[in-house]
């Protein structure tokens, strides 16, 4: 004989299930960092772990029949995994999310201080960064000699921090890396940032980590344009601050790097 | 035409029996005869000949193996039916008799709780998961012998009934009127049911199709946009996800493992070393502050006065020791901050909870529902064993996923709202509003839900242009206005103590951070 099922029960473990499902998908794909600081990864794979294992002990009940049934809140928990399975993980525009990051015009007009701050902090950060950044001072120092320096992907945040922690080191020097072009309010027509969005703990509280950058090239790209630039650093005054900034001498269109985003360790 | 079953439940003496005659004697006339299966002997005995005046049968069930489809099926082949009632027994679990396949034609109508108003209370607290069982299952609760009962033990039984079952109608026995209520539009609800399922399915594959369209070039600014408000929702929920679990399994095991009076004694030993006690025991939750809502709530539920579980929940983040290492490492060059951060939320936090103490607000009127003795936070899941080891652990898991069930719900509200606001204000708007830097900064704790562990960091990106006070407001104010943490905890708290809350907060903010910002000039 088919036996009733609770469909409360059922409800409650496509929930659970479909949660964990979505989560161990994204973390396998990797997507998972398009939402989430990849510090999340260990954590998220215990609480897919966890929901699997409540799955496992709300499962009997679905054969408790149960009359009055109230679905409403559940469809609630239904549409962000409606949502999760069906649209894609979208880097996160910089223009709409400014409210929270001040973005690009915070970048250049008097947070150049605030940037400093923050490479500071890792430098005196010893865990974590440090043998990255042993690493990139290396890479760095021995090279430059008047070539082109190329900064891969995923250099970029370790040479970006080094950047604006010593900048003398590299006055004068070329470099070419990736990024992305975010416009800001006061600038001049030639003047952009090149920049990648870098997340400190979820899509939600981004801020593109970039460089004032030059080059009359700019007309022929819009906002949010992935680049390849290539360029010499110049240290200047820029508002009374004292920071890199970039001459390009050539810009040209790039694909997005596989990762977007790159991220904030603290 | 359909056979309707209805089914009435209860313990002895509740009066079934007699509402049974009511039912009887209020139908309407009908062809075909009323099959009443009885589970229980009651006080009162229907007569043969009542019986026969009602067009009638009786039939006696006594054990509840023989509720069986085989014994459905021989009354359909047996008899021309109206209608079926049955007189359940009280001590058998209603899943018994809603399992059973019924014949096509049969479906299950109404299921009514019969109750004594005055020995209601007593038989939910000692009998077990047998009342809640059938309470979670019941359309209505119907309290005979009401008349001698205050409006107080009304309220207490109407909350005890809401804590298992949010829907359930409470009818007292006199007003007839109502019961007639209950038993009309059945055969409209009937198809509600059926097709409640059925209707979400279409609709969110309505919404899939939307989707669709809005992918072509036609929408493609409009899909972008949707496309950003959804990141930023799932990565708001997806970041909350193992920190409400956490606080749901910290809850669960202070529920399953750990005794009521042990918890008060901590916060209540004394009356005003409960504050402190209650501001620094933060120091030993290094999560994030979604983790704090199942918690609190739990406390409460445990008998933890509100002020002193609210100033545990407002400290918190305070003296959080990854919020601290946060905030140090978001402002290196200056480490002052830090400790501002630890002194003004420890400030606010214990003004908070004296303030609390100062109106006396109790649990009870803050607490959703005061029925300590639920086993659940909200619904009923079938019954949960205790007993052993074993038992426990299985009741720690499906507290845990019960409870997560329950908070996840208003974090995806408080999600999807921030997530609007964030992808829609423009980037001016702050700017062209850094003239009330108060009111800004406290716009911007409700509705940005970032975590404590990480605002130190947008905090930073205001330092810019806001003075260090507003900076302060935003840091600390954040995760004790954030709006998801505030939706979370109304899955507990009354609405209404909620917002004197957040008035009571914005009030010590206000004060507070205009005394801070004459002092700190950095």
């Amino acid at each position: 004989m088919k036996r009733k099922i609770n469909i409360e029960v059922l409800f409650q473990l496509i929930i659970l299930l479909g949660c964990a499902a979505f989560l161990a998908i994204a973390l396998i794909s990797g997507n998972i960092k398009n939402y989430v600081h990849p510090r999340f990864i260990l954590y998220l794979w215990i609480s897919v772990a966890a929901l699997i294992v409540i799955g496992i002990f709300i499962f009997p009940s679905l054969f408790k029949s149960k009359h009055a049934v109230h679905l409403t809140p559940y469809v609630i928990l239904l549409i962000p995994m409606m949502t999760a399975f069906t649209l894609p993980a979208n880097a996160v525009n910089n223009q709409s999310i400014s409210f929270g990051n001040k973005t690009a015009q915070e970048v250049t007009t008097s947070s150049i201080e605030k940037t400093q701050s923050e490479t500071s902090a890792v430098t005196e950060q010893p865990i974590t960064t440090e043998p990255a950044k042993a690493e990139v001072t290396t890479a760095f120092s021995g090279s430059f000699s008047g070539d082109i320096q190329i900064i891969s992907d995923d250099e970029y945040m370790n040479w970006y921090i080094d950047c604006y922690d010593n900048p003398q080191k590299y006055d004068g020097k070329t470099v070419q890396f990736k990024g992305k072009i975010f416009n800001f309010d006061e600038a001049a027509e030639n003047e952009f940032l090149p920049a990648r969005p870098c997340m400190v703990c979820c899509a939600a509280d981004t801020v593109p980590y970039g460089f004032l950058c030059r080059s009359d090239e700019i007309k022929s790209y819009k906002e949010n344009d992935w680049i390849i630039v290539t360029a010499t650093i110049k240290v200047e005054d820029y508002k009374g601050e004292t920071m890199p900034v970039l001459y390009a001498s050539s810009l040209s269109a790039a694909t997005p790097p596989e990762d977007e985003y790159v991220y904030y360790n603290y | 035409m359909k056979t309707q079953i209805d089914i009435i439940t209860g313990f002895l003496e509740g009066g079934k029996t007699s509402f049974i005659q009511n039912m009887l004697e209020n139908a309407e006339e009908q062809d075909g005869k009323t099959i009443i299966i009885q589970c229980e002997y009651g006080i009162e005995e229907l007569s043969p000949e009542y019986l026969n005046e009602q067009k009638a049968l009786l039939l006696t069930i006594e054990k509840v193996e023989d509720l069986t489809a085989e014994f459905f099926q021989l009354i359909e082949n047996t008899y021309v039916v109206n209608r079926i009632i049955v007189e359940y027994n009280g001590t058998w679990t209603l899943d018994k008799l809603l399992k059973i396949k019924l014949p096509p034609k049969y479906f299950i109508g109404e299921v009514l709780c019969i109750a004594n108003a005055k020995t209601f209370t007593s038989y939910v607290s000692n009998m077990g998961n047998i009342i809640p069982e059938q309470i979670s299952n019941c359309d209505a609760l119907v309290l005979t012998r009401y008349e001698k009962l205050d409006k107080e033990s009304l309220n207490a039984i109407t909350q005890i009934v809401k804590s298992f079952n949010k829907k359930a109608k409470i009818i007292l026995i006199e007003e007839q009127n109502k019961i007639n209520k209950v038993f009309s539009n059945v055969y409209e609800k009937q198809s509600n049911k059926q097709y409640q399922a059925f209707i979400i399915i279409v609709s969110f594959w309505m919404l899939y199709m939307l989707l669709d369209i809005s992918q072509s070039a036609v929408f493609e600014g409009a899909f972008s946009i949707i496309s950003t408000v959804n990141t930023v929702f799932l990565s708001i929920i997806i970041q909350a996800v193992p920190f409400i679990l956490i606080g749901a399994f910290v809850s669960s095991i202070l529920q399953v493992f750990v005794s009521d009076e042990k918890i008060i004694s901590l916060f209540c030993k004394n009356k005003w070393l409960g504050f402190p006690i209650a501001a620094v025991l933060g120091v030993f939750f290094p999560v994030c502050d979604c983790a704090m809502a199942p918690i609190i709530a739990r406390l409460v539920k445990k008998g933890v006065p509100i002020p002193q579980a609210v100033t545990f929940l407002l400290a918190s983040p305070a003296v959080n020791p990854v919020v601290i290492i946060s905030t140090l490492y978001a402002f290196p060059d200056r480490p002052i901050i830090a400790v501002y951060r630890i002194i003004i939320g420890l400030a606010v936090a214990l003004l908070a909870g004296v303030v609390l103490n100062l109106l006396a607000i109790k649990n009870e009127t803050a607490l959703r529902n005061t029925f300590v003795q639920t086993s659940c936070s909200n619904g009923y899941l079938g019954s949960i064993p205790s007993a052993g080891f074993r038992g426990k652990i299985e009741a720690l898991f499906r507290h845990a996923g019960l409870e997560f069930l329950n908070v996840m719900k208003f974090v995806v509200v408080g999600a999807f709202v921030s997530a609007i606001i964030q992808s829609t204000i423009p980037k001016s708007f702050i700017e062209a509003h850094s003239v009330f830097p108060f009111a800004i900064m406290i716009f911007a704790a409700f509705f940005m839900s970032v975590c404590s562990t990480s605002n130190a960091f947008i905090a930073r990106s205001f330092s810019s242009i806001f003075p260090i006070s507003s900076v302060l407001i935003f840091m600390i104010m954040g995760p004790m206005l954030d709006l998801k943490n505030l939706l979370m905890i109304s899955s507990s708290f009354k609405k209404k103590f909620i917002l004197k809350l957040v008035v009571i907060l914005i009030i010590i903010a206000f004060v507070v951070f205009t005394i801070v910002g004459k002092v700190i000039t950095i």
